[in-house]
């Protein structure tokens, strides 16, 4: 038996059609994200910890969150670059059915509030000989009428100019 | 070793969409944990959750349904990807292995958020041969309802009987969100799906999410003064292709029940079981299922349904709870049976509660097309 | 526990990135036949199965129903479960488990993955909250990369240390005949020359996608008395799971590595890991993983696997033999890679592995699996039976 033979092979494409619910907590966080264009965590009442996204229990100290505005705390969306990736490979953006061009960088922030985030580093034109870590970076949200409640409402962070 | 129930929870099986499918989850969590006193995630050293990849839409469904049930650098946690009964046996099992005291059992199910249900159904046929048919679960359950009803000349009234009681007992069961009388006309009448099955054969879909305690008899007695005892558990599958199968016998639900009667030491389920909770997805399968289980002479169920026989107050009372005819979610459906039981035999069934105080009840949960794999728990109230 | 158990009997296919001669009942039964012959029975002898892998990576559903026919499950009780990376780990656990509780005394695990047939990275994308991070499109790669970067930076590392990892892992595969990468990577500087994934991970650095599947079979005390194999016992398991991670920068946790490991050395008494563990086959994505990995579950000092890679401990010939099949850096069929290493550890016990036979007594083996969000299953097995 030859192991690397085929005799016959059937393609299928499974498309199914989701409606996901977003909850109190990441609903509320998206809803805020898209009309407001705001971070917002919430601060775990029993560990202190700020929960991004937040979420319905903590993890840690298995204490409930409250939902929406106690316990809230809204983000300034300032922060400093901590490290950052060149993605090489082309990759399929699972929204969208496109192949995003690559190369392209993810940038992890280190926020003002303490949190680590993570999201694109842009424009696209930045140049990776420019960067280092420390440099002051800010959230850029898309224009209102393009934000749809996700999380690529955040077009991407960006190296705050005149102050490298 | 006998292994006890001592807490559940659920939440109403209904539409939610406030609430993403694990936040439902760690509602019937931090219920069923505050009823047994147990602290979270200190108070249990595994956990077994019940989720489905597909019906989730995500990959590693138990990444979150773990999470709000303490898995967190805490107890280990594994999920079944099976209906709900088969995490209660996993549960079960690891308590009388030794590798655990106390275990915390999840089923949940947001089921209500796919709108393309039969292409995901589809997928659960082998893709060289039965697939390219288009069959889902539907259409195999009106290909087996068809053969049950040609081999003992079974009626399409016969099924739609089942759907009037159904209805009418989730009335009387707080968890299922059921309104409105409907006639035998009106049921076969409605639109039909596949013959012999319409749209009200069929379990309608919910969402929801429950949780077990599960303890070793020692831990369970700390825990409650009203333990209930696993006594047997059986499980088994059948051929996919269905016609390898005769579908009128439920070969898989016999030797199932067979294997949880004899570690039950019950000789016949019809003489020592005192109640049945068991999964129809569609009407006819709690006709089949319970002539499987040996309730009643083959061909007869239909009858019998009607004197009264499996009653609330009849002498084999069959889903006092409405079923999942009720509307009870997928993944859910088996693990909502032996918790229908668990009440049932603690006396805490409310309106739903049969008059015989039930002493060993059987939970029965099914899942893949026509029944192929069927699982059966024997529980015996322990006070 | 209840009753000792023991695993008689080991078997798996061979691995490509494409199996195409077989679909995947076929490439299963190839496992479960092998695993059958090994342990010197039928299928009938089998009272209960459990199977997994990854639900959502070849598109199917339920797909334990299809296999049923094809491991002979028909008409046997069965149970599914399918925790990500961690699956095959947890196949042999529940395995175990079922043994243990007294209810059946021979069980068969087998996990599998035919990548090929679905969209594995689109499936792994899914494994982010679909709301939150799916838009990110680097999966594991990404998690890698930024784990090689923080390795090196806190240990100081250089970039030869992952290719050491790489040139001993092939030497291994190429003794193995199931492995799917068998290269022939003699030196460092070959795998330097391999181009970059995110730097500083390069292609050789990560795990193939395989197809392939993995077969055990368990015994009670009673019957493994009566097999023709040598039985080699289970002396403990266990599973730890972290919190989803929804921020997915800075450097990842390994307290899921380090939490598993000492539960498993607390409880069995082991105090000098590497002493006493005569071989580890341990669930490593990337070569840096594996570096970082052998720390974090208290086989070395922090910082100094790097160290003793250089020094070449890791061989199989050496003293303290690490992934002598080859690691999942050259064979990776997700569902069935966590079972590959309870497999191989039990080959190694028995004394069984060919001529990838590692030198040091065999006594006692610790095999592990990874996955999720930072989950770790790891199992403690051993020659003797006390």
């Amino acid at each position: 038996m030859d192991i690397e033979k085929e005799l016959l092979c059937q393609r299928r494409t499974l498309k199914i059609r989701f409606r996901w619910s977003a909850g109190p907590y990441l609903g509320r966080f998206l809803l805020e994200l898209k009309e407001e264009g705001r971070l917002w965590v919430v601060r775990c009442p029993g560990c202190g910890r700020f929960l991004l996204p937040p979420r319905i229990v903590c993890a840690q100290c298995y204490t409930r969150t409250p939902e929406f505005p106690e316990h809230w705390v809204r983000l300034s969306g300032k922060g400093t670059l901590v490290d950052w990736e060149r993605v090489h490979y082309p990759q399929m953006d699972p929204e969208t059915g496109t192949v995003r061009p690559e190369p392209y960088l993810h940038g992890t922030f280190r926020l003002e509030e303490g949190l680590l985030f993570v999201h694109y580093l842009g424009p696209e034109d930045v140049q990776e000989s420019d960067l280092r870590v420390g440099l002051p970076v800010e959230m850029v949200m898309k224009p209102l009428e393009e934000r749809e409640g996700k999380m690529t409402d955040i077009h991407y962070f960006r190296i705050v100019e005149g102050r490298r | 070793m006998r292994v006890g129930i001592v807490s559940v929870a659920q939440t109403p099986f209904r539409a939610y969409p406030q609430w993403r499918s694990h936040e439902l989850t760690y509602l019937a969590v931090e219920e069923a944990l505050r009823r047994a006193g147990l602290p979270f995630r200190e108070g249990y050293d595994e956990i077994v959750t019940c989720s489905s990849d597909h019906w989730d839409g995500k990959t590693l469904s138990d990444i979150e349904h773990g999470e709000v049930s303490g898995a967190h650098l805490g107890p280990g946690e594994e999920k079944v990807s099976m209906d709900g009964a088969n995490a209660v046996l996993l549960g079960f099992i690891k308590i009388l292995s030794g590798h655990a005291e106390v275990v915390l059992v999840t089923a949940a199910c947001k089921e209500m958020d796919v709108l393309d249900p039969s292409v995901i159904e589809n997928f659960g046929f082998d893709v060289p041969f039965q697939q390219s048919l288009g069959l889902d679960f539907t259409q195999a359950a009106a290909l087996q309802a068809v053969r049950f009803m040609h081999r003992y000349g079974l009626k399409r009234e016969d099924f739609a009987e089942v759907v009037v009681e159904s209805r009418n007992r989730a009335k009387t069961n707080p968890f299922l969100s059921m309104e409105g009388d409907l006639s035998l006309e009106e049921i076969l009448g409605a639109d039909l799906l596949a013959y012999p099955i319409t749209r009200l054969d069929r379990r309608p879909p919910r969402d929801g999410a429950c949780a077990l305690v599960l303890a070793k008899e020692d831990r369970a007695r700390q825990l409650t003064d009203r333990p209930v005892w696993i006594k047997g558990v059986g499980s088994c599958y059948e051929p996919h292709n269905l016609g390898d199968r005769d579908l009128s016998e439920p070969q898989a639900l016999i030797l199932a029940a067979k294997d949880a009667c004899v570690m039950a030491g019950i000789e016949d389920p019809a003489r020592g079981v005192d109640l049945f909770e068991i999964s129809e997805h569609f009407s006819y399968q709690q006709l089949l299922w319970i002539e499987g289980l040996g309730l009643c002479p083959r061909g007869r169920s239909g009858e019998l349904l009607r004197s009264g026989k499996f009653d609330r107050t009849g002498d084999l009372p069959v889903n006092p709870s409405g079923g999942l005819l009720g509307g009870v979610p997928r993944y859910v459906a088996g693990a909502n049976r032996v918790i229908e039981a668990f009440y049932q035999l603690r006396g805490e069934a409310g309106a739903r509660a049969v008059e015989s105080e039930p002493k060993v009840a059987l939970a029965h949960g099914t899942y893949g097309p026509a029944g192929q794999h069927h699982c059966v728990i024997l529980l015996e109230r322990g006070f | 526990m209840a009753r000792r158990t023991a695993i008689v009997g080991v078997g798996q296919t061979f691995h490509r990135s494409r199996r195409p001669d077989v679909h995947i009942g076929e490439l299963c039964a190839e496992a479960v036949k092998a695993a059958l012959e090994d342990a010197e029975i039928h299928v009938r002898d089998i009272q209960a199965f459990v199977t997994g892998n990854m639900e959502l990576f070849e598109g199917r559903y339920v797909q334990d129903m299809w296999l049923a026919d094809w491991i002979g499950a028909v008409g046997k009780p069965g149970i599914r479960v399918t925790t990500g990376g961690t699956t095959g780990g947890t196949l042999a656990s529940v395995a175990f488990e079922l043994v243990a509780s007294g209810l059946y005394d021979l069980v068969l695990a087998v996990g599998f993955e035919k990548q090929f047939e679905g969209d594995t990275r689109a499936g792994l994308k899914t494994v982010a909250d679909p709301l939150w991070i799916r838009w990110q499109t680097t999966g594991a790669i990404g998690y890698f990369s930024r784990q090689a970067r923080y390795y090196m930076k806190e240990t100081g590392a250089p970039e030869e240390a992952g290719a050491m990892v790489r040139v001993r892992l092939a030497a291994h595969a190429r003794n193995n005949p199931h492995a799917h990468l068998r290269l022939d990577l003699e030196s460092v500087e070959e795998v330097l020359k391999s181009p970059y994934l995110i730097p500083p991970l390069r292609q050789l650095d990560m795990c193939p996608t395989s197809e392939g599947a993995c077969a055990i079979v368990v015994a009670s005390e009673e019957r493994a008395a009566r097999m023709a194999r040598r039985p080699v016992w289970v002396k403990d398991w266990t599973s730890v799971h972290k919190e989803a991670i929804y921020v997915r920068g800075g450097r990842h946790s390994v307290a899921d590595l380090e939490m598993a490991a000492s539960r498993l050395f607390r409880r069995n008494g082991i105090q000098k890991p590497m002493e006493e563990i005569s071989v580890a086959e341990i669930y490593a994505p990337s070569t840096w993983a594996e570096l970082e990995w052998l720390e974090a579950y208290g086989f070395c000092e922090k910082g100094t696997a790097w160290r003793l890679e250089e020094k070449g401990v890791f061989y199989w010939n050496r003293e303290f033999p690490v992934n002598p099949s080859g690691g999942v850096v050259c064979t990776n069929p997700i569902g069935a890679t966590g079972l590959i290493r309870v497999a191989e550890v039990a080959l190694q016990l028995r004394g069984d592995a060919g001529p990838r036979q590692i030198s040091r007594k065999p006594t006692l083996g610790f095999s592990s699996a990874w996955g999720g969000s930072g989950w770790t299953v790891a199992h403690l097995l051993s020659s003797s039976k006390d």
